[in-house]
């Protein structure tokens, strides 16, 4: 049996990435729960995984069995637990006690982490990448070629200048909302402006392209494997990207931005949640077959 | 124990008629699962006045358990498997009328799927829409309820799924299980016990699925009383459980 311990359920790409991580396995038969402080569920995006209570699992876990670290902080107490160790690594914090602790299987969600613990760390990685909910990939409302949707958390100056910079832009900002409600803004609109710097977890991006939309990025550190620049989407820096996504929306444009999007689609298809499962399904034959045990 | 050995449990107040209805249609089901002699059906008379007709049950192929003051559905359970323990628990609803198919169906699925630990079955209201064909779970006080309940059959494919919970009008579980989480929990007073069982069942890793091949009949919630004791049970459930399951609807 797996444990994929969580710190929280709350608001964060993480929590996400480790459900639909663990809804994969589970819908492929590998027995798993999720483990949180509390044994609070999330309520933010759809899932179906099991959640148990931090403690709860930690007397029951046993050498047979799982333990799934994604957050520093936990390497203690799974380590204690005589449980079979398993890093799933979505980004790159810093997590080096992690990557220094002998006998741990490490999963990557992105070709950056992947690397990250190549080149740094001379570990043996199995890429077993992310997915982005059902729901973006819907038909949804009719598409406004001129909203443009952002998160403010990070990078709130970047879109305060595009935002008056590109006047003919209605700009949406997307924050604490739940799943189905950024579902609706996405598709709704028809560009995303990603602003978080270097940020690890570039979920949002990924679904913004899934739900159709011209994405314009700041470049990150998760996710540059999927962006690819003048291709499906526009990465720059800000001051640069700004100016090249008022070219893009100029109206002479409309052909340019509209095969932009159907690319960002058929990218995106890629890491349907079918993809994922496929994904593992096969790794579940070859390198993760002990997951099953 | 033989892997087979099925007890079926069906808890009844009153209600003759529709349950040897029940009994009838069970009974074809078995017969064609092949598992008529390997079977016990009880019926527990929950507190019936007057008590249901033993020569009638015995009539129909049924063990019959009497209680003479009202139980909860869950003890109405509990003591028919302490008393018939099997390698397999059917709980089955009085009003509900099987087709020959389901059981073989479900154990079928059993069968195929050793980890899964709960095997439920679509079923129909007589008006041929869906009654159930698996559980979710909604936001909010909006908590467990039946996938497109009273629309339409043909929306729902003929697909066996996963779900996080099936109902406990037409429930296989195995004994291994059902002794692991100590059976149905006792304190609801009627309804949601079924959900409670299917959650912690998933919390041990153990998957649940819903049958499809076949639609069964049920007609829902005849037991008199049983609405008022519902509410109790949902504010139970939803005390213990909102907020520490999933929302998949």
């Amino acid at each position: 049996m797996i444990y994929y311990f969580l710190p929280t359920a709350g608001i964060a790409g993480g929590v996400k990435v480790g459900f639909q991580f663990m809804e994969a396995l589970i819908t492929l038969g590998v027995p798993g729960v999720v483990a949180i402080p509390g044994g609070e569920a999330p309520q933010w995006f759809a899932s179906s995984v099991p959640v148990v209570e931090r403690r709860e699992a930690l007397e029951r876990i046993t050498p047979q069995d799982w333990a799934v670290i994604n957050w520093p902080q936990d390497l203690d107490d799974l380590a204690a637990s005589g449980a079979r160790l398993i890093c799933h690594m979505q980004g790159t914090p810093t997590m080096e006690r992690v990557f220094s602790h002998p006998g741990m299987l490490y999963l990557t969600c992105w070709e950056q982490a992947d690397r990250h613990l190549k080149q740094n760390f001379g570990r043996d990685t199995i890429p077993v990448g992310i997915s982005v909910s059902r729901c973006f990939f819907g038909p949804g409302e009719v598409k406004l070629d001129n909203e443009a949707a952002y998160m403010p958390r990070r990078g709130l100056d970047i879109a305060t200048k595009a935002a008056r910079s590109l006047k003919r832009l209605n700009w949406r900002p997307m924050d604490g909302l739940d799943e189905p409600q950024v579902c609706r803004y996405l598709q709704r609109a028809g560009v995303y402006l990603a602003t978080a710097m270097g940020e690890q977890f570039g979920l949002p991006s990924l679904e913004a392209m899934a739900a159709g939309c011209l994405v314009a990025s700041v470049p990150v550190a998760g996710g540059m494997e999927y962006l690819r620049d003048g291709y499906n989407c526009l990465v720059d820096e800000p001051e640069r990207l700004i100016q090249r996504l008022g070219e893009m929306m100029h109206p002479s444009q409309a052909g340019r931005r509209e095969l932009m999007r159907l690319r960002a689609r058929a990218t995106a298809f890629d890491y349907h949640p079918y993809a994922l499962k496929r994904r593992l399904a096969h790794l579940l034959r070859g390198p993760l077959k002990g997951l099953k045990d | 124990m033989s892997p087979n050995q099925l007890t079926v449990i069906i808890p009844s107040r009153g209600m003759l008629a529709i349950l040897e209805q029940c009994l009838a249609a069970l009974g074809r089901s078995l017969e064609a699962a092949g598992l008529r002699e390997q079977s016990t059906v009880a019926v527990v008379d929950n507190a019936t006045a007057p008590p249901l007709p033993p020569k009638r049950i015995a009539a129909a192929g049924a063990e019959l358990l009497r209680l003479d003051a009202h139980h909860s559905f869950s003890q109405a359970n509990n003591l028919a498997a302490r008393r018939w323990p099997a390698a397999n628990y059917l709980l089955l609803n009085n009003d509900v009328l099987l087709q020959p198919e389901t059981i073989a169906e479900m154990l079928g699925l059993l069968e195929r799927i050793p980890q899964a630990g709960i095997c439920g079955a679509r079923m129909v209201f007589p008006d041929g829409t869906l009654q159930h064909a698996g559980v979710v779970f909604g936001p909010g006080k909006q908590g467990p309820y039946h996938l497109l309940r009273a629309q339409p059959s043909h929306l729902m494919p003929r697909v066996d799924r996963e779900f996080q919970a099936v109902t406990g009008a037409c429930m296989l579980i195995r004994h291994e299980l059902w002794q692991e989480l100590g059976g149905l929990d006792e304190s609801y007073p009627f309804g949601l016990e079924d959900i409670d069982f299917c959650l912690r069942t998933r919390q041990i890793g153990r998957p649940i699925f819903c049958c499809q091949g076949s639609e069964s009949l049920h007609f829902e919630s005849m037991t008199p009383g049983r609405v008022k004791l519902d509410v109790g049970s949902r504010e139970l459930f939803m005390s213990r459980w909102q907020g520490r399951y999933t929302i998949d609807g």
